[in-house]
């Protein structure tokens, strides 16, 4: 054979040498599909990998040392501290919008909690299913007061106008599909991030900008100087219950995020806080006594937990009315009066009692 | 054998060859030594080898697509994608396919615009870095070095913030304006194409390829007699003269083509349509044919006397085998497809138009009966938004251009114009001083110096960079994603977002920008082939 | 003597004012270039920009998340880059001598400009206020303005009057460059800007402090600098030593320099004792063994005729391996046999290249063995965004590993394409053509979401390791087009010369005509690193840190506890300033290691 063959061939071998598997490429995780489970995967790598958006305010931001911050950041940390009793062992991804739920598929991440509406195409076509609902959102539209827009604007009010959003994301759909049914014409620029989407709304390029509630709150709390814009229509255009996602083929995971959650929305129910879960009185609240593992936690070992898992969480994490405070207040959403109160209280945060 | 003088080695090496001439074939080696037959059975091999890795990557992919509960699938081209897209001709498209078209449609806008305003604006940065004025020259230089060490994704962002700096539209500036800039975007006037535009524009082009033929006529009387004949001169005269007749209502001459293609299509429509398949596939055969006995006879000639190199096997085996296929397949179901196609009766994969249509379509442009003024120019507007406080651009008046188009198009063109300038200014130095020496000591003015010398020789050399160039301007439009421009790559990704669908989107943009520079490229080697030297 | 000369005047007239159009143009262009300089001035001294944004978020540009206890290792990077740089000036260091006249020339060119620049400045710029109403501030007073004019203008002047008298003085050429890199270290210490301080309860201290421009990286700047002239001095004293073997050994440490930092002081793998005892000392034994045997016995006369059979026999035993598990340090010194068995047969002729091929044999493995350990061990930097690269680091380990994997790749096309054999000619012509024709962004969206979809189950890559692959197609292609030019400007005679004295194919290639090609491709290679280094800021579109995306989407979000919202156009602008800054620096001295190989001249 002609020898340049051989050394082509040869060469094509260095190639495909290189790239089958490439050096740094030893921290490959393989995993053996049948036999082991998300949760003793995770706890044979040490840490927690939590998919979040890392520039959605209040949810998870960046800030500048490089660690994230936001409701969505701290239900990140509640899982970890449920399976290792340390919240911190935590790698957060930042994913756009574009890659959240490959990357969820291909086990780039553990869990997916990166303000995702649970719909039904996304419940049943992508492979993964939805813990509950952390926070009850809805999409809403804003525009300025000066431009004769109000709170109590509705849909057909923006016939004619430019709104900005971002791309990948059912924001899209929701908003052509609702200019569509009133009626009204709208010029849709979508962009990248949701960031950009609001710089074109404060240089007025776009006259409205649409995403969902608590996005639009959070913005306006930090870049509203003049306080002149407005969230309207008060009915939101969509529901968009935000909450955790992981892959659907492992329903021992599934209960491990879905009782976190739990966990924390019990502890609002008895007033549990990270400052009283030591002095509170559990004898007389068994069911919280049951959570916080004060007997012998068999509802916690059960799902592979130890049995102070949700002790952990409220103690280094707080409950979820704590949670919500500390990340969504400063923004200015408050639970008072919106769908994120207390099933007594007139909301929809429920839960499961802990039996 | 190893060890005898090379003398004998080469007597019996020679002697061997005759002797496999004489056989043409494999005889008294052992075949698996052939040269020949270790050469195609290793390209064999190393094609089983790459076809086989090429299946196993393909089926480890459909396999994990299927267990996302993805499949791959073409369906949602025709499914309503349920999104709105800022620009193009269908802001709402009722399909995934006409969604990609519009996409397609905001790409080739950047890419036909800006390659004649990059060339323009390179030519000129190209020749004022060779300008003799110290300041002329180090200003363009310096221009040069800051575009060309910055990516083009920061300047395209750069542009974008820059021009939101601008303040939006307010009340205040409602009314007719000349042209306006502000964050929604630019507006200036723009001719608007009235009712006789095709005729006219036909009618431009006739008139330039008159001008340039008085141009050549006038230049061979200048070479033949030596006279001064001023052919600029005339031809810039009679091209004037013409496209003010046409203006005026010259171009109703060009109705003419209006009438013919009615006939053509009556006539495409005539004809049946299996005569079509017929001829086609005659014409493949009888090309084919000629094709390999060419090949054969030229093998005759000359002192390989008769044998055949492998390129020779290989080409005349791959034309015969593409030949026949063709052949077969025009009388297959897609052959009558294409035959029905050209005759107008059956839609061509959902085309809503065959070829007597298209004539038809271009008959009821070229209207004999049409009359106006071709083009008006029409000045924006600024008005109000139905009744409320909005102020927008009026879609209806001059032209606008919105922030992602300006960013997308001026990063573009300005990034390839300081490659073409680098082009134009090699080009133009690679032609060597003894040329334009000898053309002076001829007695040549410095005018003619450069056209008659200097720039054919530098288009010359000039031609295959330019192509590559605009290859990459095509190419460079894809960030336009960083800037919500919605180019295809855009569209393509909100696509895939909401249908899931990744595989199927990044065929369509890999074969639209493959064909993109397949177009490109045939037409600088058309070019490059016609402008060649003629060499010994 | 005089001070200004006729011939200046004349200069002045004959390329400024040479005729009518040639002043038109001069003071059109003129004009057109101040404006532009003060606007871009004007811009950048406007109170409305925030420049704190950049100087308190500069560790998020340079390493981003790396974590604050082990940042030391980052700045050994960089100070191991300048060891080895000052190196290198050092022994090559040729003594070309700078006139103390060229130097003063030099610094009277510079002031002179600066003067220029200061005087034409604008002293107002235009605003807009939160209603919308604009109005112009004033930025440089009259008073700020003469106070920068006159150190300046008198610097100007000094360094004319100092060029005009004759000194003999002369300085060693590198010696002025490092000197001159001293100043901004200098400028460090001495120049304050407001920037952005937190107690340490964490509140804001207000006022802003004015603070050395780089107030916690003076000192390690410092202590960098202080390593270059060290090492420069070292290197000229090994040049003086005449140590023969180091002309080979800097290029190659060049070479190896980012696998090392990258796998082994960027990363700090966590180093198993007994994977490192049972795996990597039994390799390095082995194949050191097999690599003596092979160059010791090869060209003896009774094994000449198992020579092809033993290197196809090897070859297809790499072939078998690239399907079966095993760890990729073992599949990497198999292919190293591989090569070593078709080159000893050339090189190990005689007993003195004997002796030097097993000492490259055993440095080689030894320096893969290393390397493949600490990119193989995990990591043992936490960061909280999974990567630990981001920002500065990011587009450096991009742009230099991109270039690193796309050359194989390139040759290996290259010489596919100038086959004589059709059918791989045809694949790989292909394979170029349509890799080339499809936009970068495009195969970076395919490496962020397809690329996992075709692994088979189970194995995972990272990120960065997926651009890497697809970077490798796309820039090894481009790589090929230039290497082919190369490959068929070497004139046929060269072939047929090797042939005429003996040589086997594959020594024509590597001995001939590779190395003739490579030299005319190397100006290429420099120039691919600058554009993989443009190319990189493309990432920030699928989701990678890099300088880019942390200036436009991560620092303009912050909002706690500073707030930094609408900073774009000034992040960008210093995004663009740091590209530039890089990216024409190189390119300069590509041109002018261009010059010195001589390429393009006979």
């Amino acid at each position: 054979m002609n020898k340049k063959t051989i050394i082509s061939l040869i060469v094509l071998a260095l190639v495909a040498v290189a790239c089958a598997t490439d050096t740094a490429a030893e921290e490959v995780v393989v995993e053996e599909a049948a036999a082991q489970t998300t949760l003793e995967m995770v706890q044979e790598r040490g840490f927690l990998k939590c998919g979040v958006s890392g520039s959605a305010t209040a949810f998870s931001e960046t800030q500048a040392d490089g660690s994230i911050t936001g409701m969505d950041a701290d239900y990140c940390y509640a899982v970890a501290a449920a399976v290792f009793g340390d919240y911190s062992k935590v790698e957060f991804k930042s994913l756009t919008s574009a890659e959240r739920f490959t990357s969820l598929a291909a086990g780039d991440v553990d869990v997916l909690i990166r303000n995702t509406t649970w719909t039904q195409s996304r419940d049943t076509e992508l492979g993964n299913d939805f813990g509950p609902t952390t926070y009850f959102d809805g999409q809403q539209l804003m525009g300025r007061n000066s431009d004769g827009l109000s709170a109590s604007s509705s849909l057909k009010d923006i016939d004619g106008l430019r709104v900005c959003t971002n791309a990948g994301t059912t924001t899209e759909k929701n908003i052509t599909e609702g200019a569509g049914l009133v009626g009204a014409t709208i010029e849709l620029v979508t962009v990248e991030k949701f960031g950009e989407a609001v710089d074109k709304f404060i240089a007025g390029e776009c006259d409205i900008v649409t995403t969902d509630g608590s996005g639009l709150v959070g913005r306006r709390a930090v870049n509203d100087a003049l306080n002149d814009w407005a969230i309207f229509p008060a009915t939101p255009i969509s529901k968009e219950p935000l909450g955790p996602t992981y892959r659907s083929n492992d329903s021992q995971w599934a209960d491990i995020i879905n009782w976190t959650v739990y966990a924390t929305v019990i502890a609002d129910e008895y007033g549990v806080t990270k400052a009283t879960v030591d002095s509170f009185d559990y004898e007389a609240a068994p069911e919280m006594g049951r959570l916080m593992g004060k007997n012998d936690g068999e509802l916690q070992t059960a799902m592979g937990l130890s049995a102070d898992a949700y002790y952990n969480v409220i103690s280094q994490v707080g409950n979820y009315d704590e949670i919500y405070s500390r990340n969504l207040n400063p923004v200015g959403l408050y639970r008072e009066g919106s769908a994120n109160a207390g099933w007594q209280d007139g909301g929809l945060i429920y839960s499961p009692p802990a039996r | 054998m190893k060890d005898a003088p090379l003398s004998d080695k080469i007597h019996h090496h020679v002697k061997v060859q005759k002797m496999l001439t004489k056989f043409r074939g494999l005889n008294i080696k052992k075949f698996w030594r052939d040269v020949r037959f270790l050469k195609w059975s290793g390209q064999l091999i190393f094609l089983i080898l790459l076809v086989s890795g090429f299946f196993y990557i393909f089926n480890t992919g459909v396999r994990n697509l299927e267990k996302t509960n993805l499949p791959f699938s073409w369906g949602w081209l025709g499914d309503t994608p349920g999104v709105s897209i800022s620009e193009g001709f269908a802001p709402l498209p009722n399909s995934g396919r006409q969604m990609l078209q519009v996409g397609m449609y905001n790409m080739l806008r950047i890419t036909l615009s800006g390659v004649v305003a990059a060339t323009f604006i390179g030519t000129i940065l190209g020749v004022a870095r060779l300008s003799k004025n110290w300041i002329v020259e180090k200003a363009s230089t310096g221009l040069l070095e800051i575009v060309r060490n910055i990516p083009l994704l920061v300047q395209m962002l750069f542009f974008q913030y820059f021009i939101l700096t601008y303040p939006p539209l307010r009340e205040a500036d409602r009314g007719d304006i000349i042209a306006h800039v502000s964050a929604k975007g630019i507006a200036y006037p723009w001719p608007q194409p009235q009712e006789a535009s095709w005729l006219f524009a036909s009618f431009v082009i006739l008139s330039f390829l008159v001008s340039r033929w008085i141009f050549k006529w006038r230049i061979k009387i200048l070479e033949r007699e030596g006279k001064d004949t001023h052919p600029f001169i005339w031809s810039l005269t009679v091209l004037g003269a013409l496209l003010l007749v046409g203006w005026s209502g010259g171009y109703k001459a060009m109705g003419v083509i209006g009438i013919v293609s009615t006939l053509l299509s009556q006539l495409f429509e005539a004809v049946p349509a299996i005569a079509y398949q017929t001829l086609f596939a005659a014409c493949f055969l009888l090309y084919g044919y000629r094709y390999i006995r060419k090949q054969i006879s030229k093998s005759n000639t000359g002192e390989l006397g008769g044998i055949l190199s492998d390129e020779d096997y290989f080409r005349m085996a791959g034309s015969g085998v593409l030949v026949i296929v063709i052949a077969v397949l025009m009388f297959l179901p897609f052959g009558s497809r294409v035959g029905e196609f050209l005759e107008g009766d059956e839609i061509f994969y959902k085309a809503d138009w065959g070829v007597s249509q298209y004539f038809t379509g271009i008959a009821s442009k070229f209207d004999m009966s049409f009359s106006g003024a071709p083009y008006e120019v029409s000045y924006p507007k600024i008005v109000q938004v139905r009744d409320t406080k909005f102020t927008r651009y009026s879609k209806d008046h001059g032209k606008v251009t919105t922030v992602g188009y300006f960013a997308t198009w001026l990063g573009v063109v300005l990034y390839t114009s300081i490659f073409i300038s680098e082009v134009v200014r090699s080009g133009i130095m690679a032609v060597s001083k003894g040329q334009s020496e000898a053309g002076l000591s001829l007695g040549l003015r410095p005018r003619s110096l450069l056209r008659l010398v200097i720039l054919p020789q530098a288009f010359r050399v000039m031609l295959p960079p330019m192509g590559n160039q605009y290859l990459n301007l095509a190419k460079n439009t894809s960030l336009g994603i960083a800037v919500a421009y919605p180019e295809i790559v855009a569209v393509g990704q909100t696509l895939y977002n909401q249908e899931g669908q990744t595989m199927p989107v990044f065929v369509i943009w890999m074969g639209f920008y493959s064909f993109i520079s397949l177009t490109i490229s045939g037409i600088i080697n058309f070019y490059n082939r016609k402008f060649a030297l003629v060499e010994r | 003597m005089r001070l200004i000369k006729n011939t200046q005047l004349r200069w002045v007239r004959d390329n400024l004012f040479s005729s009518m159009g040639s002043t038109i143009l001069s003071l059109i262009t003129g004009y057109m270039t101040i404006v532009a300089y003060r606007g871009t001035v004007g811009f950048i001294l406007s109170p409305m920009r925030q420049w704190s944004a950049i100087t308190y978020n500069m560790q998020l540009y340079m390493i981003f998340n790396y974590m604050e206890e082990e940042s030391w290792r980052a700045w050994a990077s960089v100070g191991v880059a300048f060891v080895l740089a000052g190196i290198t000036l050092g022994y090559w260091n040729t003594g070309e001598k700078k006139s103390f006249n060229q130097i003063a020339g030099g610094l009277f060119k510079t002031f002179s400009t600066l003067s220029l620049l200061v005087l034409f400045s604008p002293s107002e710029t235009e605003i807009m206020n939160n209603d919308g109403s604009r109005a112009m501030v004033e930025v440089i007073s009259s008073n700020q303005r003469i106070n920068f004019l006159i150190p300046i203008a008198v610097v100007a002047l000094l360094s004319f009057l100092l060029s005009r008298y004759s000194i003999t003085r002369v300085f060693n050429k590198t010696k002025v460059l490092l000197f001159y890199l001293g100043l901004p270290v200098a400028l460090g210490w001495i120049i304050k800007i407001p920037t952005i301080t937190f107690d340490a309860a964490g509140a804001r201290i207000k006022p802003d402090l004015f603070l050395p421009v780089a107030t916690t990286t003076t000192i390690p700047w410092t202590i960098l600098y202080g390593a270059l002239w060290a090492s420069f001095f070292v290197g000229q004293f090994l040049q003086k030593k005449e140590i023969k073997s180091l002309k080979r050994t800097i290029p190659l440490s060049w070479l190896v320099l980012p696998l090392y930092l990258f796998s082994w002081l960027y990363k700090k793998p966590v180093i198993e004792l007994n994977k490192v005892l049972m795996n990597d000392i039994p390799g390095f034994l082995i194949f050191s063994l097999i690599g003596f045997l092979i160059i010791r016995y090869i060209t003896d006369e009774k094994f000449s005729k198992y020579r092809n059979y033993l290197a196809t026999g090897f070859f297809l035993a790499t072939a078998a391996i690239l399907f079966l598990r095993i760890p990729f340090l073992i599949k990497v010194l198999t292919f190293s046999v591989v090569l070593l068995l078709l080159v000893a047969p050339s090189l190990a002729n005689s007993k003195e290249g004997k002796r030097q091929l097993l000492i490259v044999w055993l440095v080689a493995i030894a320096v893969l063995t290393f390397l493949l350990r600490g990119s193989g061990s995990p990591t043992g930097i936490i960061t909280p965004t999974g990567s630990f690269l981001g920002g500065f680091s990011l587009t450096w380990v991009l742009a230099i590993f991109g270039t690193y994997v796309s050359f194989p790749f390139g040759v290996l096309l290259a010489l596919g394409r100038t086959s004589s054999l059709p059918l791989i000619r045809i694949i790989c012509t292909g394979v170029i053509e349509i890799v080339r024709s499809v936009p970068y962004i495009t195969w970076l969206f395919f490496a962020s979401v397809m690329l996992t979809v075709f692994m088979p189950e189970g194995i995972e890559f990272n990120l960065i390791i997926r651009v890497l692959i697809v970077t490798a197609f796309f820039s090894g292609a481009y790589f090929a087009e230039n290497i082919r030019g190369g490959l068929q400007s070497i004139s046929k005679g060269q072939y047929e010369a090797a042939n005429a004295i003996g040589m086997n194919p594959f020594q024509r290639i590597f001995l001939i005509i590779l190395p003739q090609a490579l030299r005319a491709v190397v100006p290429t290679l420099v120039g691919s690193v600058i554009t993989a280094f443009k190319d990189s800021s493309l990432v920030a579109i699928i989701g990678l840190f890099d300088v880019l995306r942390i200036g436009s989407a991560v620092i303009p979000t912050q909002s706690n506890p500073v707030n930094f919202v609408g900073t774009q156009l000034d992040n960008i602008l210093f995004i663009a300033i740091f590209y530039w800054i890089f990216c024409f620096t190189f390119s300069r001295r590509t041109m002018k290691i261009e010059k010195k190989l001589g390429l393009g001249e006979r």
